[in-house]
């Protein structure tokens, strides 16, 4: 009676490791959500990216985003929520288009960093590691100033990105959580955003 | 008889019963701190990987209690194994400084090259990011003007704003990264208690933590403010 109530407990704790378990997985995978309004993006702004210069500015959220944001970290001892704002190139590499490394940047973003990479490709970001740190209605900007790299193209498409996760302290490898693609018109499946052009939303 | 049996019986229940919940709760504990150090990633067998392991140098405010004293006694471990060796160092100052200050600051130890700067005015949120691509500070500054006069500011108000106070010398510097041998930044180190932490571009955990998962490593510079300021 007591070996099948020992079973029955050791049953009962290997199914609590196991939704713990997919609970955590889950979270490690980064979802892709239809562009906005999401709360991870400002109501509003604009961008624009060219072999120089890449702003994206103008960026508001209200008072209930910010307050998502606040009651989001301070479920989070260990972590910091963060959002990105990416450049990602269609049919090149960020090395092809800058030098890397050169860049000066101008941001009022908490706890701003950039995110330009020779080991990462794919995209050029500005970024926070303190999302909690937004204050509702002020106009944030993100500005990086760049080198053209030689024989760069002059106006290729990429994709705008905004994109919200967690890091923690020192390093880290996990994935966003979640992300959005800005698309200039609704039904387009190809990126139509193109250097020297101004986008708002 | 039956009263001590019943006792027994109530005690193993109860012995069970905390050892299962001690054993859910440490699961519990260690999943959950792997999940948010996103060391949970290799369970999952999705199509998406990150390939990347960023590092944040600079970031002291946020790191553990002993981080920038650690970072210093590598800084010192480094110069009396291999005195000569390049490294590139995120420096952090006690205060915000202007370019002839920082320049003093620095130019007690010779063979030190500036390769970035970081300014912004005292307790507010925001900072100004400038390449200093010859090692002199005055000149890096005057090309991100010229750059930014080319570019314009997308006539944002807020940006406009923020480049007005800049050119007024409201902005200070708060940190930068130099490039030296392993001795030099040790004795500027020693030298100067302006330098509040010291942050070598390299990272022996996160390299082998990249090494073992075949990943790439970013160091990526996110010097924390002397006021606590984002």
């Amino acid at each position: 009676m007591k070996q099948r109530r020992l079973v029955k407990r050791i049953l009962a704790i290997l199914s609590s490791i196991t939704i713990i378990l997919s609970m955590q997985v889950n979270a490690s995978a980064a979802t892709q959500y239809a562009w906005g309004p999401n709360t991870w993006t400002p109501y509003q702004g604009s961008f624009y990216a060219s072999t120089t210069y890449v702003s994206v500015y103008n960026m508001k959220w209200n008072s209930s985003q910010v307050s998502i944001w606040e009651l989001a970290q301070s479920g989070q001892f260990l972590t910091w929520l963060t959002t990105e704002y990416e450049i990602r190139p269609v049919n090149y590499t960020t090395q092809q288009i800058w030098v890397l490394g050169s860049e000066s940047f101008s941001t009022n973003l908490p706890a701003a960093y950039c995110e330009f990479q020779p080991d990462d490709p794919e995209d050029i970001a500005v970024c926070s590691g303190w999302a909690a740190g937004y204050v509702a209605e002020t106009s944030y900007y993100g500005r990086l100033y760049l080198s053209a790299a030689s024989n760069a193209p002059t106006t290729p498409r990429y994709i705008f990105e905004s994109e919200y996760g967690q890091t923690v302290p020192l390093f880290d490898d996990s994935l966003p959580l979640c992300y959005e693609q800005y698309v200039s018109r609704p039904g387009l499946t190809l990126p139509s955003t193109y250097f020297g052009t101004y986008y708002n939303w | 008889m039956k009263n001590i049996n019943s006792k027994r019986k109530t005690m193993a229940k109860s012995a069970i019963m905390a050892l299962s919940v001690v054993i859910i709760a440490a699961v519990a504990v260690a999943l959950a701190v792997a999940g948010v150090f996103g060391r949970v990633t290799a369970f999952a067998s999705t199509e998406e990987t990150s390939e990347i392991v960023k590092v944040f140098v600079g970031d002291i405010i946020r790191a553990p209690n002993d981080y920038a004293k650690d970072r210093f006694r590598y800084v010192d471990n480094l110069a009396a194994k291999n005195p000569s060796e390049k490294v590139t160092a995120v420096l952090g100052l006690d205060g915000y400084y202007t370019v002839d200050e920082v320049n003093k600051i620095i130019s007690a130890s010779n063979n030190v090259k500036v390769n970035r700067v970081y300014m912004w005015p005292e307790g507010e949120t925001g900072r100004l990011s400038i390449y200093v691509e010859n090692g002199n500070i005055a000149d890096g500054i005057k090309s991100y003007m010229d750059k930014v006069n080319e570019t314009g500011l997308d006539n944002d108000p807020q940006s406009i704003a923020d480049y007005k106070r800049f050119l007024n010398g409201e902005y200070g510097i708060f940190a930068l990264t130099i490039t030296c041998p392993a001795n030099v930044l040790n004795t500027l180190v020693l030298d100067n208690e302006r330098l509040i932490y010291a942050d070598i571009k390299y990272n022996v955990e996160a390299e082998q933590y990249a090494q073992r998962r075949g990943k790439t490593v970013n160091y990526i510079e996110l010097p924390s403010k002397p006021d606590g300021a984002y």
